[in-house]
């Protein structure tokens, strides 16, 4: 009898507690924010923001637009002499997700889309300055889905 | 007899990116030899976050398993065995994907080291056992087209080493299964990374108990599955988080006069145990094995 007290308090104890959170609710987190130099890039002294066109779900891609442009002058925007780059990262589990589409739309401005993270979770949005294949300066956003 | 069989250490797949460290068959029975066919049908339900957030999935993601597993006597109380996995998986959603081929393939060799030959009342029987993983299967860290729809196993040569303990009483029984092993690192040069892989050490305890009644046996089985971190070395640089679920087992099972098994059992990722950066999943095995007298 106690073997099977024992079995059923382990059983108790072992059980999950589920926290559910709806990642519909995570978009407003998810932008670059309202700093006036969000992500800055030291190599070519550049400041970047990013905005949701369409914020990505499990049924269907996103796209949003980021824009470059000088520390000292937010309002011109500046295209990078290196090749702006994005790559989706998810960092606890080391793994990425499928490959996103730059597409240049204006001066300093680029439009990213085919934005799909493959699971649940905690990302990183990692822009990159190329040059060719050699990545000449990355930084990170962090992104809660 | 019927106790000693089909107790389903063999379904500790994990939900997502293919298989976990598996352990193939132990003849844990006094037969020469056992070959056993399994089909899973797995459906991942939700994600958990590194911080133990739960996100639930609303898109159909998939997995069917058919799997081969056998074991042999190769001396007295030594055994070897082998297993062999063939996956497909489905997922719907933006990206829609299908894709199948073989996962990981263990092999493993087992000692009895605690016979049962006076049935003592309290001892159990015993069976420790050395397992070599195969990356036969894609990782999720390897996947071509970074969507991991192809990720069928681990991806990473490891060695296990574990042990089988087994006890009846009447109509009831017993069993547990302790193992823990390491995966060795790997280089990767992909789309996703270039640099190299770094898993660590991971282990499992299983529990379970079972009811026998004539030829059928209605049993449930816990298994807390623990997993290092992946980091990457490289690029991207990037550390990883452990991972940890558990497995919620309800079998039931039947034994022929043919000396063979037929079970049903359902799998539940989502009841038990601090789940932390998996997926989970619930899955329904069907499962027969065919054994052979010494």
């Amino acid at each position: 009898m106690k073997i099977y007290f024992l079995l059923f308090m382990t059983l108790l104890y072992s059980c999950a507690k589920p926290n559910y959170v709806d990642p519909a609710n995570l978009k407003e987190q998810n932008n670059s924010g309202q700093s006036s130099c969000p992500i800055y890039f030291e190599e070519e002294r550049l400041c970047l923001s990013m905005n949701w066109t369409t914020f990505p779900s499990e049924e269907s891609v996103g796209t949003f637009v980021m824009k470059f442009y000088a520390e000292d002058a937010p309002e011109i925007l500046v295209t990078p002499h290196y090749t702006p780059f994005v790559k989706l990262w998810m960092p606890s589990m080391g793994h990425g997700s499928s490959p996103v589409t730059v597409t240049k739309i204006a001066e300093g401005t680029y439009e990213v889309s085919e934005v799909y993270f493959i699971m649940l979770g905690e990302w990183e949005i990692r822009y990159q300055l190329k040059n060719n294949e050699d990545v000449i300066e990355e930084q990170i956003q962090n992104i809660t889905l | 007899m019927a106790s000693q069989l089909c107790w389903g250490t063999n379904l500790k797949a994990a939900s997502c990116c293919g298989a976990g460290f598996t352990i193939p068959s132990i003849i844990t029975t006094d037969d020469k030899a056992q070959l056993a066919v399994l089909y899973t049908y797995s459906k991942i339900h939700a994600d958990v976050l590194p911080d133990g957030t739960w996100r639930e999935r609303s898109e159909d993601d998939h997995t069917q398993i058919f799997k081969l597993e056998g074991a042999h006597i190769i001396e007295d109380r030594w055994q070897a065995g082998l297993s062999l996995a063939f996956q497909k998986r489905e997922r719907s959603g933006a990206l829609a994907d299908t894709s199948s081929g073989l996962g990981d393939i263990t092999a493993q060799i087992g000692y009895e080291y605690l016979p049962d030959w006076n049935y003592n009342p309290y001892r159990p029987k015993g069976i420790g056992y050395l397992s070599l993983i195969a990356p036969t299967g894609r990782s999720i860290n390897e996947s071509e087209d970074g969507t991991g729809i192809d990720a069928r196993g681990r991806g990473f040569w490891g060695i296990g080493l574990g042990t089988v303990l087994t006890k009846s009483w009447r109509k009831w029984d017993a069993n547990a299964n302790v193992e823990v092993h390491h995966s060795f690192q790997k280089e990767v040069h992909n789309a996703q990374v270039n640099g190299t892989l770094k898993p660590g050490q991971g282990g499992s305890l299983a529990i379970g108990s079972g009811y026998n009644w004539k030829s059928i046996r209605l049993g449930g089985l816990i298994t807390w599955v623990y997993e290092d971190p992946i980091d990457v070395v490289g690029t991207p640089d990037s550390q990883g988080q452990l991972q940890r679920y558990a497995n919620g087992s309800l079998i039931m099972s039947y034994l022929f006069k043919t000396n063979a098994t037929a079970a049903l059992s359902y799998t539940d990722q989502t009841l038990f145990g601090s789940p932390s950066n998996t997926a989970l999943s619930k899955s329904i095995t069907l499962f027969f094995q065919q054994r052979w007298q010494r």
